[in-house]
């Protein structure tokens, strides 16, 4: 054994590790994750934790359970026996805090609030959600469909190739960004019709990238040695194929999650995007529009979030695609 | 006359996985006319001995660490080690030729032969555009490339391989330097091809005199071009001697495992097992203190593995990197 | 059933070059022309030439990487020459490959205990316990040890990777076995150990090895019997303890031109003008006259046919019959 033990992901590892910026990324990447999926612990109108006349409760999955402004007026009121523990901000993103409509930030309205008193923070914390998924599906759905006809293309070559190739080369002529305009205007704008799109046009890039990496890879002796031993070609595609196309395909996913964060909020921005009453960071900044200029921290806010999001996941992508680069190691 | 004195040869490389000892303490001596053969198994550190020697070894990660290069011509002794870049630059082609072990890779895609050569000379000689061009076609004649008028024109993907390697060639005698490095030359070629290239550098090295450094792991090679042998084993010479003493007289183990381990034409061998050195070579960046063959060899004793083995403590009376020798 | 493991009659492969916008075939690389050869059971037919002369070529027609454009590949008695590849599935298990490149030839993304037990994977002729064991055995039998089972190929030296890739071929206990320059990666003090090891599973498994090389030293001392090719075409058999006895003159030119580990030999060398021809542009009539140092004017314009010369001896030669034995062959032989 020449080498120590050190599997190929482990030397990826290695090399990634070299990026102070992108190791951040990647907390700041993990953290966004975290935070998106305790949103309803962190940011909620109701109590996480409550005991009401003996009995114990989670009001924050109940909708019809009172609110904490609700609560803090039968507080006084009722006997001892109500207790509860509050989320850390205890406004949730649709929650209307009339009392301070359009408030810079304050104590209470840690980032303010916008011009229907919305809490910003709130907001924020629950519009990561919606850009963690749509950057999850979307290209979750491209990945998929890109490696299928990637595979197909580079594996079978002839007719299948020369049909994949030519769609690919229609669909790149296309001005993506209009055509999901137009498919939305049909289809009507939803979160879900808006993964769907971004994902059926956006496997463009990661079909060529397979298709490349599998003519690569389809004349190497180790795939002839699986047809000699008689292995079918989906197994070939499956086994000695696509594992070489994995880490290149993994930095164009990560640039991807980053292009469909910005195209949902630009989308949302334009107002094609999530309805009104759902907060996304796009939605967030059109209505900023209206307050320019009184409300700073209206746009500052999500605008910092959607650039800070997008530089982590294209440094990820970037330290990625150093760290399998082709000359230093196979 | 001596043309060349090596003292204490050491290049290092400093990787992620520690210091690769590629070159260490190399020590030999090149004279006039004469061939040095450098054998020994792929990654024993040959390629990076020929680099050193021209100062070509990548600065980072690599380094020459310590030792020295005496090159002896007409303007008298000096250390390569010490010149500067710009002495150095006109040493290399000039005074000392180099051809690569990649034909392919070592000569430019995009400029003609004829465009390559004729730069090389016209760096180093100087004259006028005619006189390059008429000293670039006797090159590829002298190296046997017939039409060279023809030739000259064509780009390097328009040659054979053999044809390449001669091109390589007569780049390298294009200035007739003292000294030419030829790292393993003939390896990517076929054997009929091979005896060509053979027969013409030996051809050629009687007729202007020079001293080549011929790098190989073809033993059969070796014999045919040495007048001396050095061979190497992960990073160090272990053995040096005449043609006549390595092949009809080793001494290291290693050396005695290798000779015997190429099949030969002799009748009643066919079939019969060929001996072999059980083991891989160790790694250079992690070897062991003592003798780095112990693992392989058959007369391995605890000496070997405690204790640094100097140049010649069985008294041979040449380099033989053995205890028990 | 035939004698014969193996027949190939008149088996013909020519490569397209495409060139200009529309891809149109320009020329094309006549990589085999018309090659026969018969391997009989339990034989090592060695198959030597120059880089190129296409001997991967016709390892890959024979084992059906390929298609060839004319001929017959007769394999334990079926004709495979156009079976559609899920007839030629089951047929696989009898024929086997070793590749060149030890680096090149195990996927580096799978254990070595996955890239042996590939094969019964896909037959399902074991279970995946019994698979275990039997990838076992193999190892120790190639001299691996059973840690090697989790590893990577990168893990591994030249030599110890060719191991894995001798396993993988003989795992379906096959018929015959096409070893493509098998040793040619590999250094000086491995490749004994790498030829002992082919000749030690033949002898166990009663393997037919088509040993392919461009080392005559290599090819001389495993095989039976040698075929010598040049430029697509088979230019001289004969049985490979006879060398020696060897008359045709690319033959000659070959095995003087290896040079010989002995300082103080001197040797007449037949050192041949000019270069390996193209196989884009084969000379007409016999393919070795360019370089011939006795070609006559019937060999630029008549092609000679591979005909019988001696006991086990064949030639592709007009002037078989007055060429003589080189002296250096028999001066190698009385060393
Ligand atoms: N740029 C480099 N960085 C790190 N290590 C290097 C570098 N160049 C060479 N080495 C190491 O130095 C050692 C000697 O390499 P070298 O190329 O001299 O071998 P060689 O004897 O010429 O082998 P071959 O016969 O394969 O050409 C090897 O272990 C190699 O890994
Ligand atoms: N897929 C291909 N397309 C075009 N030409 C090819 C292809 N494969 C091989 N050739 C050509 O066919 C000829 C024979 O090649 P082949 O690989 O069989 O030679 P070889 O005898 O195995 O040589 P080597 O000793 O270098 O392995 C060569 O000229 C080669 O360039
Ligand atoms: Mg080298
Ligand atoms: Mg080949």
């Amino acid at each position: 054994m020449v080498n120590e033990r050190q599997t190929y992901a482990s030397m990826i590892w290695r090399q990634f590790k070299k990026s102070r910026l992108a190791v951040v990324s990647l907390f700041v990447v993990a953290a966004l994750v975290v935070i998106a999926l305790l949103a309803p612990f962190i940011a909620n109108e109701r109590p996480i934790l409550m005991r009401h006349a003996g009995e114990w409760s989670m009001p924050i999955f109940d909708k019809a359970s009172l609110t904490l402004s609700e609560l803090d007026v039968i507080k006084d009121s009722s006997s001892g026996d109500l207790w509860f523990i509050n989320p850390p901000i205890p406004f949730g993103p649709t929650t209307y805090d009339l009392d301070s409509v359009l408030s810079p930030p304050t104590k209470k309205h840690l980032l303010g609030t916008d011009g229907d008193g919305r809490d910003i923070v709130s907001q924020l914390i629950w519009g990561s959600r919606i850009s963690l998924s749509v950057g999850v599906v979307a290209i979750g759905i491209a990945a998929i469909i890109g490696i299928i006809f990637g595979l197909l293309a580079g594996y079978f070559g002839g007719w299948a190739d020369m049909i994949i190739s030519r769609l690919i080369e229609i669909m790149t002529c296309f001005p993506t960004f209009f055509l999901i305009l137009t498919v939305l205007a049909f289809v009507g704008p939803s979160i879900f019709n808006i993964m769907v799109v971004i994902g059926i046009t956006g496997w463009t890039g990661i079909a060529r990238l397979v298709r490349g990496e599998c003519l690569k890879v389809r004349g190497r002796q180790f795939v002839h040695a699986a047809v000699v031993s008689g292995a079918r070609d989906g197994r070939i595609m499956w086994r000695h194929i696509l594992p070489h196309a994995l880490a290149p395909v993994l930095v164009s996913v990560s640039f991807g999650v980053a292009s469909a964060i910005l195209a949902e909020a630009a989308l949302s921005f334009l107002g094609f995007g999530v309805p009104a009453s759902t907060a996304s960071w796009g939605s967030m900044l059109s209505e900023a529009q209206e307050y320019m200029d009184i409300g700073w921290w209206l746009t500052l806010v999500p605008g910092s979030a959607i650039f800070v999001t997008i530089m982590a996941y294209n440094l990820i992508g970037e330290a990625l695609r150093d760290a399998i680069d082709p000359n230093m190691k196979t | 006359m001596t043309l060349l004195q090596v003292r204490n040869l050491t290049t290092q490389f400093f990787t992620d996985e520690g210091v690769v000892k590629a070159v260490d303490g190399a020590t030999f001596n090149l004279d006039k006319g004469k061939t040095l053969c450098i054998v020994g198994e792929s990654g024993c550190g040959k390629s990076v001995m020929s680099l050193s020697l021209m100062r070509l070894i990548p600065e980072p990660p690599g380094r020459i660490v310590q030792g020295e290069i005496m090159f002896n011509d007409v303007q008298g002794e000096r250390d390569l080690l010490k010149l500067s870049n710009e002495e150095m630059r006109r040493i290399r082609g000039k005074r000392i030729g180099m051809i690569f072990q990649e034909p392919m890779t070592s000569l430019n895609p995009v400029y003609t032969i004829g465009n390559q050569i004729g730069e090389a000379i016209a760096l180093h000689e100087g004259g006028s555009n005619k006189q390059v061009k008429e000293r670039t076609i006797r090159m590829l004649e002298l190296v046997g490339i017939p039409a060279p008028e023809q030739r000259m024109r064509e780009y390097p993907h328009q040659l054979s391989g053999g044809m390449r390697q001669r091109a390589m060639i007569a780049m390298a005698l294009s200035c007739t330097p003292d000294i030419l490095i030829a790292d393993e030359p003939t390896t990517a070629l076929d054997v009929t091809i091979q005896a060509q290239i053979l027969d013409l550098m030996r051809e050629l090295q009687r007729e202007l005199g020079m001293a080549i450094i011929f790098v190989t792991h073809d033993l059969g090679v070796v014999a045919e071009m040495a007048d001396q042998i050095a061979v190497m084993y992960a990073g160090k010479f272990v053995e040096v001697g005449t043609a006549q003493q390595i092949f009809n007289d080793p001494k290291h183990p290693y050396t005695q495992g290798l000779l015997k381990s190429i099949p030969s034409f002799e009748k009643g061998t066919e079939g019969k097992r060929l001996p072999t050195i059980p083991g891989v070579v160790p790694s250079l960046s992690n070897l062991p203190m003592g003798c780095a063959f112990a693992d392989r060899c058959e007369k391995v004793k605890d000496r070997c593995r405690g204790e640094a083995v100097s140049e010649d403590p069985c008294n041979v009376g040449r380099l033989v990197r053995c205890f028990y020798a | 059933m035939s004698e014969s493991l193996l027949n190939i009659q008149n088996l013909t492969k020519g490569f397209p070059i495409r060139g200009g916008i529309l891809g149109r075939e320009v020329a094309r690389v006549q990589a085999v022309r018309g090659v026969d050869i018969s391997i009989d059971r339990g034989e090592v037919l060695g198959l030597v030439g120059e880089s190129g002369c296409g001997k991967s070529t016709l390892g890959m027609l024979i084992l059906r990487l390929i298609d060839p454009d004319a001929g017959k590949i007769i394999f334990d008695g079926q004709d495979i020459t156009t079976m559609p590849q899920s007839k030629l599935r089951p047929i696989r298990k009898s024929m086997q490959v070793v590749f060149q490149d030890p680096y090149a030839s195990l996927n580096p993304r799978m254990s070595v205990g996955d890239i042996i037990g590939e094969p019964l994977l896909v037959h399902k002729v074991t279970s995946s316990k019994e698979r275990r064991d039997r990838v076992m055995d193999l190892l120790k039998l190639v001299g691996l040890n059973e840690k090697a089972y989790g590893r990577y190929p990168h893990e591994f030296s030249g030599g110890q990777r060719q191991r894995v890739g001798i396993a993988r071929a003989i795992i379906l206990t096959p018929k015959l076995v096409i070893a493509d320059e098998p040793v040619s990666a590999l250094d000086v003090s491995i490749r004994g150990e790498i030829l002992n090891l082919l000749e030690d599973l033949k002898d166990r498994f009663s393997l037919t090895y088509l040993f392919i090389s461009h080392d005559l030293k290599v090819v001389e001392h495993i095989s039976d019997r040698i075929a010598v090719m040049y430029l697509g075409q088979i230019m001289e058999m004969f049985p490979a303890s006879e060398l020696c006895e060897a008359r045709h003159p690319y033959t000659q030119a070959l095995v003087s031109a290896i040079p010989v580990p002995d300082p103080d030999a001197k040797r007449e060398r037949i050192v041949l003008k000019g270069d390996v021809p193209s196989p884009i542009d084969p000379p007409s009539g016999c393919s070795f006259h360019p370089r011939c140092p006795y070609a006559k004017d019937v060999c630029k314009s008549q092609e000679p046919q591979l005909d019988k010369y001696g006991d086990g001896f064949f030639a592709a030669c007009h002037f078989i019959d007055e060429m003589k034995a080189h002296s250096v062959g028999s001066e190698l032989a009385s060393k």
